[in-house]
């Protein structure tokens, strides 16, 4: 028997048809639309021997807005309220906002279209014991894997069919499939490693993932003693991970329409047009690449979800847009519309981020840096638009273009600008990554996101 | 027109009568099935107000309610959450995890001693988003009058909860409150980058302007202007309260049962000993009158009561849920958290740092040649060791006791258990942080580069 029920359970489906009757009969304000959520979850931690947490989540609801007279208004609810009601509350809240109206009316396609997820190995038709199973035995790999350190396996699962309904048209529903594990082993002087896997699909994605413990297992016993980096100023070679965490973090949010529009500062140093990277670097954000948890069908105003290139050649060439954004700029929405979940409006937000591959294999870039630093493993990633700070799980020493002594782990940080500028040279192959967690920015818990690059090599980095 | 309130629709009739009734529904089924259950009925009714592109300021209501089912079957502990129309569908989801649960050591309380505490301000419970733009306009003025160039960003909100319990063996229980929070960015750009001030609190308590502290210590003591590199090395450091609030996250993680089971804390076995400075008193305070983390009984329907978590430097002891009692062989202290989908944690309320004696320039004195720290915005923690390299959002150099030029840069690093064992003094002003109440803090020689 099944923990966790399949996504839609049958609320979803007459509440949808519902609010189209009446966003086509009576729609309130000048636009308005419902987005409706019929979800659930499982999170199960093992730690050492126990089974610390086994939590079957479900959630069913959805966020009402209206645009009334230019001004947004929204109310989110839950499966209990009439969605009829959160409609006319959103009204209420649009007339009585003192925003300034939007300059232009929005310009949704419309679209009418469904998509479903069929994996392999449907979530919900995995036994909890199952995946209690395979959390121990990881466990217990890790374990007998790297003698007396801490071990730990987390496990999160998410179904949820999404739809979206709007008064112009748009009927969009999605039936989303996303699970993953992070595995964690930690010891004595603050040695950690961990791997995080996640995809958009079903079970099948997390078995036979032995070959991580192993991997983790080296890289346990290669940091017995390191010691940290000194600080100072480096070249350094960032591994795939670390290099779309950059992206993500040092570029992507710059490309997110409404931080920008909140901060002129920032968009006057990222113009559209300005050269602010070498010729060798291009930025894409993708919600079609499918099999990623970033990526989607549609987004959260119903929206196609497609590719736009952030970054051209050096030059800043997109935004990230959605209705709203895209009114106030004059452009067409990207489809970048995002929320967490349905308690949350959307708003502008990365999905699959990468930067495109250079024509290095990894040697040569060691042999063009030299001497200094390459960064492998992420644990850790943040900015506040103008500073980024990434913290890597271990540092190898690299002198004349070849690797040396493993040491500890490695936090480098530096300006948005600075570190753009200081790109040298690209590995030749993109890798694209996905944790159990995601981005968390300004709303309550984390939406999926991927994100990913070749291996970087940057010039004068600061490590802490 | 915005306006709402305790009495509003989820707090009235409809809404509220079907979250009850939910509750009763799903504890009768769960009791039929299984040794003894549990059930927490949530009602949620918040307003707030986001500062969008633009400086725009948008509404958004929620309306919403959650149930959470926890059950003893086969002397197993299974659970359950989530919205709160299909009890029977939590319940399905609680028997099976309760096949691979751990074993229950405890049983459910059947009646709770409720303590005695203010948790409801009126001023609070009427606000509405009519109120929240009000103040967020009010705050956008202040701060762009005094750097004309910055940008306010984040979200103030009031939240209007309705927490009821109930158990198969009786109990039956609830309260309500309002809170107010916040959670808002100043980003002022200067010539060399943005500076960032943060404010992020929660309180039962009206205040006319949340996030007022975004301003409070540069213009009376710095000026943005004029820059200098930190020099590396140890020097003293006095940290704001929202510094100071970032650096206890570990001693929060690390005064859980849950952390003293898992062997994970550095406080194993110093119960009674020396941990901090003798100056460094941090009490867990649920009976905080108008305490955001104020509660008469925890989520399990233990009453609260006030603790010690370290007096005087000296460790006064973990907080315990039931679970993780009766696995250490101790009563519960009262300190059950939950979210509305998971199950019952140990967690600390509203820290409550003493106050010391000196005024804020006393103790700039303390740190003569060394540095203050506003707050962080970037880095790395980690919860379990306490081990910390952090980025400050804005940090000045220290001169004769004022705060002298700003630092372009300056990050921190070291052991938050170790920062707190080097304290030289403690402000008499405290602030309200996160939900904790914290003095700005002086600690000896801090890893600065």
């Amino acid at each position: 028997m099944s923990v966790v029920p399949a996504a839609s359970e049958g609320w979803l489906e007459p509440a949808l048809e519902s609010v189209h009757e009446r966003l086509q009969t009576r729609p309130p304000g000048d636009y308005a639309d419902v987005r409706l959520e019929e979800g659930s979850g499982l999170d199960m931690v093992q730690a050492g021997r126990d089974l610390e947490s086994c939590d079957p989540f479900r959630s069913t609801g959805g966020l009402a807005r209206v645009l009334a007279d230019g001004r947004w208004g929204t109310c989110a609810f839950t499966e209990e309220t009439d969605p009829a009601m959160a409609l006319d509350r959103a009204l209420e809240m649009a007339r009585g906002s003192g925003m300034p109206p939007l300059p232009r009316p929005l310009s949704p396609s419309c679209t009418v279209a469904s998509r479903h997820d069929d994996p392999l190995e449907p979530l919900a038709e995995v036994p909890v014991r199952d995946k209690a199973f395979h959390c121990r035995r990881y466990t217990e790999l890790m374990a007998s894997s790297a003698r007396g350190a801490s071990v730990l396996a987390h496990y999160r699962e998410h179904q949820r069919t999404r739809a979206v309904v709007g008064s112009l048209g748009t009927k969009v529903l999605e039936f989303e499939s996303l699970c993953g594990m992070a595995l964690q082993m930690s010891g004595p002087g603050g040695i950690s490693v961990s791997r995080s896997l996640a995809h958009r699909g079903g079970y099948e994605y997390l078995r036979h993932r032995e070959h991580l413990v192993e991997e983790m297992a080296d890289a346990y016993t290669t940091m017995q003693g390191a010691a940290a980096p000194r600080s100072g100023s480096y070249r350094i070679i960032l591994d795939q991970r670390l290099a779309g965490i950059l992206v993500h973090e040092a570029f992507g949010h710059l490309s997110e329409a409404d931080l920008l529009h909140s901060h002129p500062f920032l968009g006057d140093l990222f113009a559209l047009n300005a050269q602010v990277a070498p010729e060798t670097v291009t930025i894409c954000d993708d919600a079609t690449l499918s099999g990623n948890p970033g990526s989607y069908s549609f987004d959260d105003e119903g929206e196609p979800g497609g590719r736009t290139v952030l970054l051209d050649r050096g030059r800043v060439a997109g935004r990230l847009h959605t209705l709203s954004t895209a009114a106030s700029a004059g452009v067409s929405t990207t489809g970048n519309a995002r929320a967490v979940d349905f308690r949350n409006p959307p708003r502008a937000r990365m999905s699959c981020t990468f930067m495109q591959a250079g024509k290095h294999s990894l040697q040569e870039l060691m042999e063009l840096m030299g001497d200094g630093l390459y960064l492998e493993g992420a644990v850790s990633g943040s900015t506040n638009l103008h500073r980024f700070t990434i913290t890597a799980e271990r540092a190898t020493e690299v002198r004349g273009g070849s690797p040396g002594r493993v040491l500890g782990p490695a936090t480098v940080t530096g300006s948005v600008p600075s570190v753009l500028g200081s790109i040298t040279a690209l590995g030749d192959e993109v890798r694209m990554h996905s944790g159990i967690g995601g981005c968390s920015r300004g709303s309550r818990g984390h939406l999926p996101v991927s994100y990913g690059g070749p291996h970087m090599l940057v010039e004068g980095i600061d490590v802490l | 027109m915005w306006r709402a309130s305790m009495s509003s629709e989820s707090f009235r009739g409809g809404a509220l009568d079907r979250l009850e009734s939910a509750e009763e529904r799903l504890l009768e089924m769960a009791d039929g099935v299984s040794a003894s259950a549990e059930v927490v009925g949530t009602a949620v009714d918040e307003e707030s107000v986001e500062v969008l592109y633009g400086g725009e300021i948008a509404p958004h209501r929620t309306l919403s309610s959650f149930l959470s089912l926890r059950i003893v079957r086969g002397g197993r502990l299974g659970g359950a959450g989530g919205t709160s129309s299909s009890p029977g569908k939590l319940l399905d989801m609680a028997i099976s995890t309760a096949r691979v649960g751990p074993e229950a050591g405890f049983r459910f309380p059947g009646s709770t001693t409720s303590a005695p505490v203010q948790i409801r301000d009126p001023r609070v419970e009427e606000m509405g988003c009519t109120d929240l733009a009000g103040a967020m306009e009010r705050l956008r003025d202040r701060t762009a009058g005094a750097y004309p160039y910055s940008s306010l960003e984040g979200s103030i909100s009031v939240r209007r909860l309705r927490v009821g319990i109930h158990n198969s063996r009786g109990l039956k229980a609830e309260y309500r409150k309002a809170l107010l929070e916040w959670d808002l960015q100043l980003l002022v750009p200067t010539s060399d980058g943005l500076v960032t001030f943060t404010s992020a609190a929660a309180t039962c308590r009206h205040t006319s302007l949340p996030g007022a502290s975004l301003l409070a210590d540069v213009p009376e003591h710095g000026q943005l202007s004029e820059t200098t590199g930190p020099v590396s090395g140890e020097v003293p450091v006095v940290f704001a309260p929202e510094a100071m609030s970032v650096l206890l996250q570990p001693v929060r993680v690390g005064v859980s049962g849950r952390s003293l089971l898992a062997g994970s804390s550095p406080l194993r076995n110093m119960e009674g000993g020396q941990v901090f400075s003798p100056a460094v008193t941090l009490l867990d305070r649920p009976l905080m009158e108008l305490g955001a983390g104020s509660a008469p009984f925890d989520a399990e329907g233990i009453g609260t009561r006030d603790k010690a978590l370290f007096d005087g430097g000296l460790f006064g002891g973990f907080v315990f849920d039931l679970a993780t009692a009766s696995m250490a062989g101790t009563e519960s202290t009262g300190n059950a958290g939950r979210e509305y989908d998971t199950p019952p944690y140990p967690v600390v309320t509203n820290l409550d740092m003493a106050a010391g004696d000196l005024d804020i320039s006393e103790l700039l004195e303390l740190a003569d040649g060394g540095y203050m720290v506003c707050g962080f915005q970037g880095g790395n923690s980690d919860a379990v060791t306490g081990n910390f390299t952090l980025d400050a959002g804005a940090a000045f150099a220290v001169r004769d006791g004022s705060l002298d030029a700003r630092l372009r840069r300056l990050t921190v690093s070291g052991n938050a258990y170790r920062l707190l064992s080097q304290v030289t003094g403690l402000s008499r002003q405290r602030r309200l942080s996160g939900r904790d109440v914290l003095p700005y803090v002086c600690v000896e020689a801090v890893d600065c580069g």
